[in-house]
């Protein structure tokens, strides 16, 4: 205990803190990770969909829809941030904390794996679509019976790296004030000149990515019957 | 069964328009297995997806079952097209369900309840012989297999049409055999109406009843199997003769098989109804080295048995035919005996032989 409390001043001192911020980064991954899912899903089907050629071809909103998720992703996430402010402050009365945070963390994730679903859906066979279609299955039972099950793998690892990816989006989030173990080892690390605060945040942010990409990997695998 | 009236279609690619049907008329009647021959770009397959309307025409009717389903909505069209099979070169099974889940898609779609998916996919996996197999994954099968699949799935919902878009041709002869085998006997058994689409004039001789040879968008030549092989009245007819006459399979007896169909069927193009009367079938070599008289062509004049050349080979010396033929004979036993006794008293050597379908040689 004593060489610990020697290397790691800090952390012994402040475990508590390390715990908390632990758990504010779980939080905040977790649940923005969950909205993202749910929000991007849905929008990457749409894209699809109504892409030229496939099922519903609608150019217009096809564009539309496009042009909206480019906008999100092209821009960097500290300055999404900046720009979601006001509507967090208008939607939660704040704009400080993990929650706010949260609000931003979906705003640039869900996008993101909007593409992801895209691409995987679009990996589907045409000819099971067609397949389909000859069954006389109509639009909804393809796309919940055939393309989305199909598709499944490539959006569960789509999860895993959109999840891996809000786990350094949150790290930004510390400028206002999410908390966490990114804001924890800038705030205390590197202004606090805490090294070993430092060191430990940077480990656990490397064990979560790690542990969360492993769990992904065996999902993907098991979902896989090709 | 399936009425095609004036189909004209033509996509366009790029600012160009291509008219890949140029004015299909067609009538497929029910119960026969009908074949539609061509090159690649004849739009074989083009014609069979505007059965089931998966390609809408740019002008025409399409009539299935009585049905216009060119004049349906949307939502009646999926109706229709339960009832209406489909099985691909490609399979286009779902990898991520098993066999049984892959072959209650198509019942899951029409709705029928869990209970009845359950019995229905049983006698289907029966059906297609693939007991052993029901819960493994496409990508664990074979693709004799896959394609069993395929053909129990598109008859789930009990269609009265099967349409089957080059259904073989990704398979390997001997398992072509057998898909082709399955394909006609589910005809038989079912009194399914079959349109199949190929490229390979083995799978039409094999298998259809009638056929169409497309060539540049229309039908050039169309009429009962044995009679277009017999006397093709087009070059690109006569070229798929060759084409299938120079495989493996060599000693067909095409030149004879216009009298291998039923002289009922051959009238009305349409393979003659299985009578109840017929009871029995028996194969039958017939040994006809030095008979000159045309003791094959009398009998199927002369005797009430339906009797079908199956395979053989003959040629004509200065002492009478050498060679001999397998024939199927059926019909009442008393029949039978009694085509038996007349070749016997010509001096044939007949012997009883296994069917030829499980000799794995194609009829």
């Amino acid at each position: 205990m004593n060489v610990l409390a020697e290397l790691f001043p800090h952390v012994v001192q402040n475990w508590d803190g390390v715990l908390q911020a632990t758990g504010e980064t779980l939080y905040m991954v977790g649940v923005s990770l969950l909205f993202s899912v749910l929000l991007g899903i849905p929008l990457g089907v749409l894209l699809v969909l109504t892409s030229p050629g496939h099922l519903v071809p609608m150019p217009w909103i096809n564009k539309l829809l496009g042009t909206v998720v480019n906008v999100f992703r092209s821009v960097p996430y500290i300055v999404l941030i900046l720009w979601l402010l006001p509507v967090s402050r208008l939607l939660f009365g704040t704009s400080f904390g993990p929650t706010a945070a949260i609000l931003s963390l979906v705003a640039g994730a869900a996008p993101f794996y909007a593409r992801l679903v895209e691409t995987a859906l679009r990996e589907v066979d045409a000819g099971v679509i067609e397949a389909a279609r000859a069954m006389g299955a109509s639009l909804w039972q393809i796309v919940l019976k055939v393309l989305i099950p199909e598709a499944l793998p490539a959006m569960a690892a789509g999860v895993t790296v959109t999840g891996v990816g809000l786990v350094g989006y949150s790290a930004m989030a510390g400028v206002i004030g999410s908390g966490g173990l990114g804001a924890m080892a800038y705030n205390y690390g590197f202004n606090g000149f805490q090294n070993d605060t430092l060191l430990v945040a940077t480990l656990l942010l490397i064990l979560m990515v790690q542990l969360f990409q492993a769990a992904g990997d065996r999902i993907v695998r098991r979902l896989d019957k090709r | 069964m399936i009425e095609l009236h004036g189909i004209r279609k033509t996509f366009s690619t790029g600012g160009k328009t291509v008219e890949v049907l140029k004015g299909i008329d067609l009538s497929v009647q029910k119960g026969e297995v009908f074949g539609l021959i061509g090159r690649s770009g004849a739009g074989k397959s083009t014609l069979l997806r505007i059965i089931n309307l998966l390609e809408r025409p740019t002008a025409g009717r399409v009539v299935v079952d009585g049905v216009e389903l060119t004049a349906l909505s949307e939502r009646e069209l999926r109706r229709a097209r339960q009832r209406i099979g489909m099985v691909f070169q490609h399979f286009h099974l779902l990898w991520s369900r098993t066999v049984r889940e892959n072959i209650a898609l198509p019942l899951e779609i029409a709705g029928v309840p869990k209970r009845e998916i359950r019995q229905r996919v049983d006698e289907l996996v029966e059906l297609v012989g693939l007991t052993e197999r029901a819960d493994a994954y496409p990508s664990q099968l074979s693709g004799g297999q896959k394609q069993r699949v395929g053909i129990a799935r598109a008859l789930a919902n009990r269609p009265h049409v099967l349409l089957c878009d080059e259904a073989t041709s990704a398979l390997d002869p001997e398992t072509t055999d057998q898909i082709l085998d399955l394909l006609r006997s589910i005809n038989r058994r079912f009194g399914l109406t079959v349109v199949l689409v190929t490229h390979e004039m083995d799978v039409i001789q094999a298998v259809c009843d009638r056929v169409a040879v497309m060539e540049g968008g229309r039908i050039v030549e169309v009429g009962p199997v044995a009679e277009v092989v017999a006397r093709p009245q087009t070059e690109t007819a006569r070229r798929f003769l060759q084409q299938g006459r120079a495989g493996q399979r060599g000693a067909y007896v095409s030149a004879f098989s216009e009298e291998s169909k039923p002289v009922a069927a051959q009238a009305s193009g349409v393979r003659a109804p299985r009578a109840a009367a017929e009871t029995a079938e028996a194969y039958l070599r017939l040994d006809l080295a030095g008979i000159t008289a045309p003791v094959v062509e009398e009998a199927i004049r002369r005797y009430a048995a339906d009797i079908r050349l199956c395979e053989g080979s003959l040629a004509e010396g200065p002492d009478g035919v050498r060679g001999a033929l397998v024939v199927r004979v059926a019909g009442t036993p008393e029949e039978i005996q009694a085509v038996t006794d007349y070749w016997k008293a010509a001096g044939v050597n007949v012997t009883a032989v296994a069917p030829v379908a499980e000799r794995g040689v194609r009829a």
